[in-house]
């Protein structure tokens, strides 16, 4: 069998879970080892149960798994496992990373910038309204959008990020032939067509279990550079994937609220205690998109005057690295011609050189 | 008896009459050949003897000379057996002497009488045409050839025999003529290359538009498989449709180096890509018959230099002049071949040794080493390169069949309205693109405003740039004006221009 095929087996034993497979690779290096290890060893190991292990030798039916991979394949499925070369860069660090993935569409490119966006299920017309326009902001600039398609902030996010012409990627709490909430249906697909996808951990047909919800928020936030979390009662399930937001060293902005309105509760709890506070959607773009650019504390004192805020949209988007201008453009969603200009001028005022053609870094 | 026909010959890529007298007397049996003759055409003694003996035709034991002429010109063409076979014939009263006045000549003979293709017979007609010839004979696989050519009669002969028959009949076999404008037409529409199928590089292909619009010879630099020569390979798919004066000013060159395929002339613009290992003899033309080289058979089109820092020097250098003329002259002693080399120059180079500098991941060159690699396309032929493009590198999941971007159909709509406003602009000037402007033309046709001088020469002392470069931005600039149809040249269009310098 190929690597990829013990992986998914692996994956897909009935009643093992992710701490069965952290115990089991304390001991074994890959999932071959596991499948030809002897059940009596097994049994002596006391990582499993009796249960387990028969589920475990039950399970080891080559043509089987081979066939059941194949109709993944087939459906349009990725399964993408920790080996895998397009296993997400950024969930290999958090803690509890899954072993697998099933893929619908894209997965977010690790080099992209990429902002959760999270939220109670029944909103406000205030946070939806907000939902949109700081998801837009952010999409226009090539942010993706990361979310977790369930009712209220998570599929307006989504929605919105469609309609600004960016990508959007949704978490699901179930397998990816789940599609819940149902109406959501027409958005699942959108996302797809439009270069994101939808992402699970679960198996195929795993149903909606609720303590799977926030077990997969720590995905959603995993998946992102920075998590808004849009409008949150107090001790909601919003709250739980900001703090694993918090734990993964991952910056939080909150929508701050009137003070006496619950669903604004757990948003101004969140300020009080350090969060970033969605002041306006160009102060967000200046914090988090200027941060990843090259010093950034200079650079929030160089002065843009006013008819230079295209040339400062571009500038924000330089990094140390080198970037392709076609990729700068791509960026900022603007064409080459206007790119190629902005950048000349950046270069005579010194705040980016071209180390090769086409290929710029922020200086200062 | 005395006779004399006309033939014709070739230099570089151009036809000369050239005048065959057959005298026959009497005195000693013998067959002489004379007037500064290469050895391959005194070997047509032989040849033009057993041919008319095999079509069934005695020729009495007499004294035959045969004179080429004018005797300064050294002759080396293949075509002047049938030529010599008609003197020879008239001259002793075969072929109707009457009958072979006014008509050029041209062919090869094989022993059995048959009349061989040659090369160089699209030139000849189109030289016959010029000098008022009434008619040209052609061997029989290359009447296409006469085809095309119009005001001119054309007749083709399949044998000696053949010939000898339709000459005294009048009956000769006329070629009859086509029509090559809805032949371009339709091969300008039919190329499998797109623009709109290279994904990722949006813009290099806005430098490439503006390279076409502006006739702006253009330098690529990316690293190895960043698309350099697909970039290179699509430009003739957005160069405007060969007019049919163009077709056969190419497909001449061709038909002399007998690579016009059959039945068909030259209907796309070339696209030349000679090797880095290629000598200076095969880039600008050479040898002791001058033949045309790549920059002649890229006429009208691309010649595309990919790993120009891997070519010799000085055949790099030798290229600089054709490039600046637009043609190469090439003087032997007998006479001098000019030949045409109006083409787009594009070059291509890796930004480093190992190609993929600045990617700290794949290159580990020194900027030491970056330095040395740039230094080797320093130089003469870096002067004729107005814009430097770089070619970013395109993740394979971004490459697919469906069309992205820019299409070839899109830039060439651009570029034909910009290359209309240049047409305009220079009516009375003598040039007709930007690239062509002379420098002491430039305040005339590229003006700036004020707060443009400054900035273009703030950026003339940040970028060390040569006073050369500061007159090609301003070309460059004028064309990307054009390009958005914009009578001023206005910041950003000078803007995107200054990044195009060559930073080499
Ligand atoms: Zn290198």
């Amino acid at each position: 069998m190929t690597t990829d095929e013990y992986w998914y087996w692996l994956c897909n034993i009935e009643n093992v879970w992710q701490q069965d497979l952290d115990r089991l690779f304390s001991i074994f290096d890959s999932p071959e080892e596991i499948y030809k290890v002897q059940p009596y060893q097994l049994k002596e190991l006391k990582i499993l149960t009796a249960d387990q292990i028969k589920a475990l030798y039950r399970s080891r039916n080559e043509k089987k798994i081979v066939e059941k991979l194949n109709k993944l394949y087939k459906e349009g499925i990725r399964f993408v496992h920790k080996e895998s070369s397009d296993f997400p860069e950024r969930l290999k660090i958090i803690e509890g990373c899954p072993y697998s993935l099933y893929v619908k569409g894209q997965l977010p490119d690790n080099d992209r910038h990429a902002a959760g966006v999270v939220g109670a299920r029944s909103c406000s017309r205030y946070g939806r309204e907000m939902t949109e326009v700081f998801t837009k902001e952010l999409a226009v600039r090539g942010v993706d959008i990361i979310s977790g398609m369930a009712h209220g902030i998570d599929s307006i996010s989504a929605r919105a990020a469609l309609d600004a012409g960016g990508r959007t990627f949704a978490v699901l709490g179930s397998g990816l032939n789940v599609i819940y909430p149902r109406e959501n249906i027409e958005l699942y697909y959108e996302i797809i067509l439009k270069g994101g996808g939808i992402i699970s951990e679960y198996p195929l047909d795993t149903p909606p279990l609720g303590w799977q919800f926030p077990h997969r928020n720590r995905l959603i936030s995993g998946l992102s550079d920075i998590l808004l979390v849009m409008e949150a009662r107090k001790k909601s399930g919003t709250l739980i994937t900001a703090g694993f937001a918090l734990d993964q060293g991952k910056d939080v902005y909150a929508l701050p609220g009137r003070v006496d309105d619950p669903l604004s509760e757990g948003c101004n709890k969140m300020i009080a205690d350090g969060a970033g506070v969605l002041l306006s959607p160009e102060y967000l773009i200046e914090d988090f998109l200027g941060r990843y650019a090259p010093g950034s504390r200079e650079k929030a004192e160089i002065i843009f005057a006013e008819d230079e805020q295209d040339i400062k949209v571009i500038y924000l988007l330089l990094d140390r690295d080198g970037m392709d201008i076609n990729d700068i453009a791509a960026k900022a969603g603007r064409p080459l011609e206007d790119v190629a200009a902005a950048l000349t001028e950046l270069e005579l005022k010194g705040l980016t050189k071209e180390i090769s053609r086409g290929v710029y870094v922020g200086t200062k | 008896m005395f006779s004399k026909v006309f033939s014709a010959d070739i230099c570089g890529v151009d036809a000369y009459p050239i005048c065959v007298e057959a005298d026959v007397s009497g005195g000693l049996p013998s067959f002489n050949m004379v007037g500064l003759l290469s050895s391959e055409i005194r070997e047509a003694r032989d040849r033009v003897i057993r041919a008319i003996t095999n079509s069934q035709i005695d020729i009495p034991p007499r004294r035959v000379t045969i004179n080429l002429s004018p005797a300064s010109l050294r002759k080396q063409g293949s075509g002047f057996d049938l030529p010599i076979a008609v003197a020879l014939l008239s001259a002793l009263g075969i072929i109707n002497m009457e009958k072979t006045e006014g008509r050029l000549f041209i062919g090869e003979l094989s022993l059995d009488g048959s009349i061989n293709k040659v090369n160089g017979v699209l030139p000849i007609c189109m030289m016959a045409r010029q000098q008022g010839f009434k008619s040209v004979i052609v061997p029989k696989d290359n009447a296409f050839e006469g085809s095309v050519v119009n005001g001119l009669e054309v007749y083709s002969a399949g044998t000696l025999s053949e010939l000898i028959e339709s000459l005294n009949k009048d009956s000769l076999n006329p070629v009859s003529k086509i029509d090559l404008g809805p032949v371009l037409d339709r091969a300008y529409t039919e190329s499998s290359l797109d623009y709109g199928l290279v994904k990722g590089q949006e813009k290099a292909k806005r430098a490439t538009m503006v390279a076409v619009a502006g006739f702006h010879n253009l330098l690529y630099i990316g690293a190895p498989g960043s698309g350099k020569s697909m970039m290179a390979r699509c430009i003739p798919t957005i160069l405007n449709r060969m007019s049919v004066e163009e077709c056969l000013e190419v497909s001449r060159i061709y038909s002399v180096i007998g690579k016009l395929k059959d039945n068909s002339m030259v209907l796309h613009r070339p696209f030349r890509a000679p090797h880095h290992t290629t000598t200076d003899t095969a880039l600008i033309g050479g040898g002791s018959n001058p033949r045309p080289g790549e920059i002649t058979l890229a006429h009208k089109g691309v010649l595309f230099l990919d790993e120009v820092g891997e070519f010799k020097r000085d055949v790099i250098e030798s290229l600089r002049i054709p490039i600046e003329q637009k043609s190469i002259v090439i003087s032997r002693v007998s006479r001098q071949a000019r030949m045409p080399a109006d083409c787009m120059l594009v070059l291509a180079t890796n930004p480093c040794k190992c190609g993929f500098y600045p990617d700290r991941r794949l290159c580990r060159c020194t900027d030491a080493d970056v330095a040395h690699y740039m230094s080797k396309i320093k130089g003469p032929i870096m002067d004729r390169i107005d814009i430097c493009a770089g070619t970013a590198r395109v993740e394979a999941s971004r490459l697919s069949e469906e069309m992205d971007g820019m299409t070839s159909e899109y830039m060439r709509g651009r570029i034909a309205a910009a290359q209309s406003i240049q047409r305009e602009r220079f009516r009375d000037v003598g040039i007709s693109y930007n690239s062509q402007i002379r420098q002491e033309d430039i305040d005339i046709f590229c003006p700036l405003k004020d707060p443009l001088k400054d900035l273009l020469n703030k950026a003339y002392k940040k970028f060390n740039m040569t006073a050369r470069g500061y007159y090609k931005v301003l070309k460059v600039a004028r064309t990307i004006a054009d390009l958005e149809e914009s009578r001023d040249i206005q910041k950003n269009h000078l803007l995107e221009a200054i990044s195009y310098r060559n930073i080499y």
